[in-house]
């Protein structure tokens, strides 16, 4: 099974744990830019995630970017990752690059506990950008 | 030889070679070895053999057991005389079983484990613990899980190598009141007294040794007994109770110059953390579930005996990162099976279930707790109904132990992750830290522990209190750290070293 696919699992498991409601629904915790924007593309078919399980990443990432002091402050945080995603030859690269980063993430216990679930700091940023623009 | 003291005609005095207070697992176990090696040993106990409830189970009179009631001040845990027995056969008569040794790790002094270091070490009671096996009706002491998983052709995880695999053996449990009542009373060598509660320990003169002990059954008969040597075996709790509590001659009581008795009390907190998702049928979990298997002694004895493996960090692992001992169950019963749902709420757990992909397990922990001397038990301004002071447990744990549970929690998850297995999921408190509410193991260590400094303990490498050159203590007391193992086994290990030392 894709380490992805176990995320999307997780992701399900969001739908019946309270979480704060800032920013979900249609809006993201802030606008979106249009590097956000189409990396959350490329992510959402990282995660193979569409309507249940898109709506847990929303969640899971709002309550990972609650824990940055300001707007800038989580952008700072996700662009890394967009810059990654964005820089792939093509969505199929970019997905294998975030599985090996998702697996060197948890290899080397960079790790976060996001809802109660033990994440991989880039799972947790795949969420952040997704809560933004997916 | 069987004596009631509730029989006795009127106030009567005790000799002996050898006097053991207490007939639970040590107890026992020494007054048997001595016994064997005929000695003249008289065994003390404030019980009998018990009595039918109405539920229909043996237990102890309630008169006696009340003896043990008290107050906790501390962490709450089960009631002080609920997990303790007061009865020959002590709290054997509802122990589950578990047994497993203390690993050299545990022995040793570790730098990020404060008071941590035996003043002997895992070879100087390998010996007793392949001895212990017997006593506790085990197969060949053998835990060493990779030649047994090699041998049943059972995976072990080991993850990035930051996990590691401990075994345990399963007990049928043996319950020493039935298991050894006949040979205590066939001993020519042994006078097992029931019904006699030690009150006093009483030194000499001088102090530095027990004259006699001063006993009452409930019926007021008076008991003294006299003896060359005296040896302390009546529980975790009870053992530094009995030593305060002889606080006539000594305010701080008997054998506290170093001031530790009933200082440093530890537990095995258990904790439902969360749960863990495995992917079905991804990870071959046979060795981690209680099953049948060929173990080897150290002389070549081969038995079939029931196992159980059970995750922990490696030790590199706990050294790198500076965490206590946590032995770790995530193999079932499955969500599947009807347990506990746990933090995620069955609706959750459905979806997840109908997913077909993956499994739900609780995720239980044993720890070990970092000795601390706050954590202790001390006498209540109460007294029972022999007009001894009651105890008062005030269990208290370490906040740096709790982070390294909430750690030892997110390593695993890293480390099942990793693997591809699955994921763990944990309710945490408001600082982030997995929220884990403690439920005691019912095993009661340290409140008499061992030291080479008498300044820092209140017993020597071989049970001998430092105060006292002829009073020693057998139990979990005497423990300086607990490890993660449950504690039987070492208990009737460091109890048959102790009897091998009385007979040199």
């Amino acid at each position: 099974m894709k380490r992805r696919k176990f995320l999307g699992i997780t992701l399900m498991s969001a739908v019946a744990i309270p979480l704060p409601l800032a920013g979900c629904g249609s809006e993201g915790p802030f606008p979106p830019d249009d590097d956000e924007t189409e990396a959350a593309r490329v992510l959402r078919a990282y995660l193979c995630a569409d309507g249940s399980a898109l709506a847990s990443a929303r969640r899971i990432g709002t309550r990972y970017l609650a824990r940055f002091g300001d707007e800038e402050e989580a952008r700072t945080d996700l662009r890394p990752l967009v810059d990654r995603v964005l820089a792939s030859a093509s969505t199929s690269d970019a997905i294998t690059e975030l599985e090996m980063s998702v697996t060197s993430d948890f290899e080397d216990l960079r790790v976060l506990a996001v809802a109660g679930w033990t994440l991989a700091e880039t799972e947790a940023r795949i969420c952040g950008v997704l809560a933004v623009a997916g | 030889m069987l004596i009631n003291a509730n029989e006795l005609a009127g106030d009567t005095e005790f000799t002996a070679e050898i006097c053991i207070i207490g007939a639970g697992a040590a107890g026992i176990t020494l007054a048997l070895r001595l016994g064997a090696a005929g000695r003249d040993v008289l065994l003390v106990e404030s019980g009998g053999f018990g009595m039918l409830s109405e539920s229909g189970a043996i237990g102890p009179d309630p008169d006696t057991q009340a003896l043990y009631r008290g107050t906790m001040s501390g962490i709450d845990t089960w009631s002080l005389d609920r997990e303790r027995w007061r009865l020959f056969g002590g709290s054997t008569l509802q122990w589950s079983g578990f047994c497993t040794p203390l690993t050299p790790e545990d022995f040793a002094t570790r730098e990020w484990i404060p008071h941590s270091g035996w003043p002997l070490d895992f070879g100087a009671l390998s010996p007793y613990y392949a001895r212990a096996q017997t006593v506790l009706g085990l197969p060949p002491f053998e835990y060493d899980p990779r030649s047994v998983a090699e041998r049943e052709s059972k995976p072990l995880l080991e993850g990035t190598g930051r996990l590691a695999t401990h075994l345990y053996h399963f007990s049928a449990p043996i319950r020493f009141r039935d298991a050894y009542r006949g040979p205590i009373l066939d001993s020519g060598s042994i006078t097992l007294l029931t019904h006699a509660n030690v009150t006093e320990i009483v030194l000499s003169e001088a102090n530095d040794r027990v004259s006699h002990l001063r006993c009452e059954t409930l019926e007021g008969t008076e008991i003294s007994v006299e003896a060359d040597r005296f040896v302390l075996a009546v529980g975790g709790i009870e053992n530094a109770r009995l030593l305060l509590a002889s606080n006539r001659q000594q305010p701080e009581g008997v054998a506290n110059s170093s001031g530790c008795v009933g200082k440093f009390f530890m537990e095995h907190p258990h904790y439902y953390a969360g749960a863990v998702w495995l992917e079905t049928g991804r990870w071959d979990r046979s060795f981690y579930r209680r099953h049948e298997a060929q173990l080897i002694g150290p002389d070549g004895t081969t038995e079939m005996g029931e196992i159980e493996g059970l995750l922990a960090l490696s030790r590199t692992t706990r050294e790198e990162e500076g965490l206590p001992h946590v032995l770790i169950t995530a193999t079932g019963p499955s969500f599947l099976d009807g347990s506990e749902t746990g933090v995620l709420g069955a609706d959750t757990v459905w979806s997840l279930i109908c997913e077909g992909d993956m499994t739900g397990y609780p995720l239980i922990l044993r720890a070990e707790q970092t000795p601390l001397a706050e954590s202790r038990v001390t006498l209540s301004d109460s007294v029972d109904a022999l007009g001894v002071p009651r105890t008062d447990l005030r269990w208290a744990i370490r906040d740096s132990d709790l982070q390294g549970y909430s750690r030892t929690v997110e390593i695993l998850g890293a480390e099942l992750a990793a693997m591809g297995l699955g994921r763990v999921h944990v309710s945490r408190d408001e600082r982030g830290r997995v929220d884990l509410r403690p439920l005691p193991g019912a095993h009661h260590m340290g409140t008499t522990r061992m030291s080479t400094d008498p300044a820092t303990g209140v017993v020597n490498g071989d049970g001998r209190t430092h105060d006292a050159v002829n009073l020693y203590v057998s139990g979990s007391s005497v423990f300086p750290t607990s490890g993660a193992a449950n504690p039987t086994l070492t208990i009737v290990a460091l109890a048959e070293r102790l009897a091998d030392h009385l007979l040199e």
